[in-house]
């Protein structure tokens, strides 16, 4: 059978609304809580939170530098970040 | 061949025709001449891209999408609550309450969402109404969650008892979650590996329900007296929600919403073609058109047409619940403002068809087969649902169709619920604050959220339940179309196809929840009266809503009834007090021009 083209499409936006598009959201939602998670830690200064994360960094730098390059190499390892969510709990 | 006028084919070939008109005269009117849709206006999808909350998606994916989250377990059940007029009355309100009413809700919605930069409900509340009227708004909503979850509890219960094997295909479903879940998420396989072995795990889930018809119905009746059973299903569902809803969403819920979505849909549409095949199958009409003066004027039975029947199919004809759907999710992926229509009226003209074929599967249940099912009576949908569907391999698929139809109500209502006390638990910590934190500790708010409702689900009677749900949704409604009204006044526009229904449904359910509380009160003047001619509680509490094993404690069931009371005269504050912030509102927008 063949059918338009438009219809075809059609279709297949009306399946994947049914079924997919409610998981594709959820994990859209998940990944950017995790991101505000991670910036907030970061970057949480700029909202006014006062974690003055510069000023402990200048003074800590003394004392992990030791660690720094293997902590370097840990962090930089690919690695995805569901892989930790039954810890974190979104 | 039978008589097509004694099948239930014809109701909703003509349900298909009125929501046509609905559709292709009604709404496009209203989208052309009142809200003056333009391709040229920006939506909210647009202006906010964040690529999570807001972005622009085709028309069929928002429509699908939008259905999945409307059609639930209300289009379903609800008609058989509004079959106890008879079919007739039920079958009018379907199809008059959509055509002018339901459709216009979800459309309307969707329209003030995308014309207010995607503001949900409780901040365009906050805009237009006042700050009050928002915290009421959130009272009111911690009531209804408390009371669906009661509902919600009572019916899977119920479903795990009455249907032997159903509690093992759910537990097949549990797991299939887990494992989908880590597929998807953990090992990232692909997309539609995944869908085929969801499927696959849902087909055998529905066979364990029907060929290991375990364990038996009131197995447990013997050892802990009458209603034992059910009060260890719904402990047994309770321990599953509390992990459900305290789990990671994606290890458990996520999943589970997505597992559910197709054997929810594949129901929805084998009923519908059940429904419109009648007339080749031979299936016919077993219930009385219009139920006996009695019990249209509420001497007996659940209450007066007017009105219960209103309240008491919601979802379907309209159904509060949709305008939080449509402004907190739809309305802010919209691509064009042309969309809105397709997305807004047609998945709910979609669903009051589902409505209809609900209605025409239990049409075709005589009364006296719903009769003998005395305290299970939600379950004659699954022997209308297998009737219906019996054009799929007759006699000898029919325990299949049987465990399916069990199973898909329990998993549609689990799903639901697992997000309802999840979101109670989230409120809990949002609301309970200072010396009440405790009150919001993850793990005491989950507890609370499901032992209450289970008391709750244990003592009071199912219609009743229903109606307190349906009268809270129903107002939901009623106060959303008012907020529509506000702001289509406000733009300076007619806001009369709006309004007429928000002040119809907002006197309509305010009297519902009236009546309710007042059957309730009657019920403890019964019992004290009973109580002061024979001084034995027993006796007395048999004019209590009240079931086994709450009858057996005739103190508990009183507290029950009276906290029943209590309920049902906030509700109906609560809803005067909106009412009245929505009215002075709207006088106040139209004072404005």
């Amino acid at each position: 059978m063949v059918l338009p083209k438009k219809l075809k499409q059609a279709v297949r936006d009306f399946l994947f609304g049914a079924f997919y598009f409610d998981l594709y959201k959820d994990t859209l939602k998940l990944a950017r809580n995790y991101n505000d998670f991670v910036y907030l830690i970061i970057f949480g200064e700029i909202l006014g939170i006062p974690l003055m994360s510069t000023y402990y960094t200048l003074r800590l730098i003394p004392y992990i530098y030791g660690d720094l390059i293997t902590w370097k190499a840990r962090q930089l390892r690919e690695r995805d970040l569901t892989e930790s969510a039954p810890e974190i709990g979104v | 061949m039978v008589d097509v006028l004694q099948t239930p084919s014809l109701w909703v070939v003509i349900g298909l025709i009125a929501y046509g008109i609905a559709y292709f005269v009604y709404s496009k009117w209203v989208d052309e001449k009142i809200w003056e849709v333009s391709a040229e206006r920006t939506t909210p999808a647009h202006m906010y891209l964040d690529g999570v909350e807001f972005f622009p998606v085709s028309r069929w994916v928002l429509y699908g999408f939008q259905f999945k989250s409307i059609a639930a377990l209300g289009p379903i059940l609800g008609p058989f609550i509004g079959l106890t007029y008879g079919w007739l009355p039920a079958l009018i309100w379907i199809i008059l309450g959509n055509m002018f009413i339901g459709w216009v809700q979800d459309y309307s919605s969707i329209m003030i969402t995308v014309r207010n930069e995607g503001r949900s409900m409780g901040p365009l509340v906050y805009q237009y109404v006042g700050e009050r009227p928002r915290t009421i708004l959130l009272g009111y909503l911690l009531f209804y969650l408390l009371i669906i979850s009661a509902v919600f509890i009572y019916l899977i219960s119920v479903f795990w008892n009455v249907f032997p094997g159903t509690f093992l295909a759910t537990l097949v479903i549990f797991i299939s979650a887990i494992i989908i879940g880590a597929m998807i998420y953990r090992w990232q396989v692909n997309i539609y590996a995944v869908t085929t072995l969801a499927i696959v795990l849902v087909i055998l889930a529905v066979a364990v329900g029907a060929y290991v018809p375990y364990p038996k119905k009131d197995f447990l009746d013997p050892m802990l007296g009458p209603g034992g059973t059910l009060l260890f299903w719904s402990i047994v569902l309770a321990v599953f929600l509390f992990f459900a809803s305290i789990a990671p969403m994606p290890t458990f819920i996520t999943p589970m919403n997505f597992i559910s979505a197709f054997p929810a849909i594949f129901g929805v549409i084998i009923i519908i073609l059940g429904a419109l095949l009648t007339p080749l199958t031979g299936i016919t009409l077993k219930h009385p058109t219009v139920a006996s003066s009695d019990v249209l004027l509420g001497f007996t039975g659940p209450g007066p047409i007017f009105p219960i029947l209103f309240v008491s199919i919601a979802c379907g004809a309209i159904s509060g619940w949709h305008s939080l759907v449509s402004t907190s999710t739809t309305g802010k992926q919209l691509d064009s403002e042309l969309d809105a229509r397709p997305v807004g009226a047609g998945a709910m003209l979609t669903e009051g068809l589902l409505a209809l074929a609900s209605l025409a599967a239990f049409m075709v249940v005589a009364p006296e087969t719903i009769a003998a099912l005395k305290g299970s009576k939600p379950a004659a949908f699954v022997t209308g649902a297998t009737l219906l569907t019996s054009y799929l391999g007759g006699e000898a698929l029919a325990a299949f169709w049987k465990s399916f139809f069990a199973l898909f109500l329990v998993i549609y209502a689990f799903t639901v619920q697992t997000l309802v006390t999840r979101y109670w638990r989230v409120f809990s910590g949002e609301l309970f604050t200072g010396g009440l934190s405790i009150l919001g500790n993850k793990y005491v708010a989950t507890v609370i959220g499901l032992i209450i409702p289970i008391i709750f689900a244990l003592s009071g009677s199912w219609i009743n339940l229903w109606i307190y749900f349906g009268g809270s949704n129903q107002l939901l409604a009623g106060l959303a179309l008012f907020l529509v009204a506000i702001v289509v006044a406000k733009f300076k526009r007619p806001p009369y196809y709006a309004l007429l229904p928000a002040i119809f449904m907002t006197i309509v359910t305010l009297f519902a929840l009236i009546w309710e509380t007042y059957d309730y009160i009657r019920r403890v003047s019964a019992y004290f009266a009973v109580l002061a001619a024979t001084g034995d509680p027993s006796e007395a509490v048999k004019k209590l809503f009240a079931r086994p094993p709450m009858t057996n404690n005739p103190p508990a069931a009183l507290t029950v009834n009276i906290i029943f009371i209590i309920v049902g005269i906030i509700l109906v504050v609560l809803g005067f007090l909106m009412a009245y912030y929505l009215a002075t509102s709207y006088l106040r927008a139209r004072g404005e021009e």
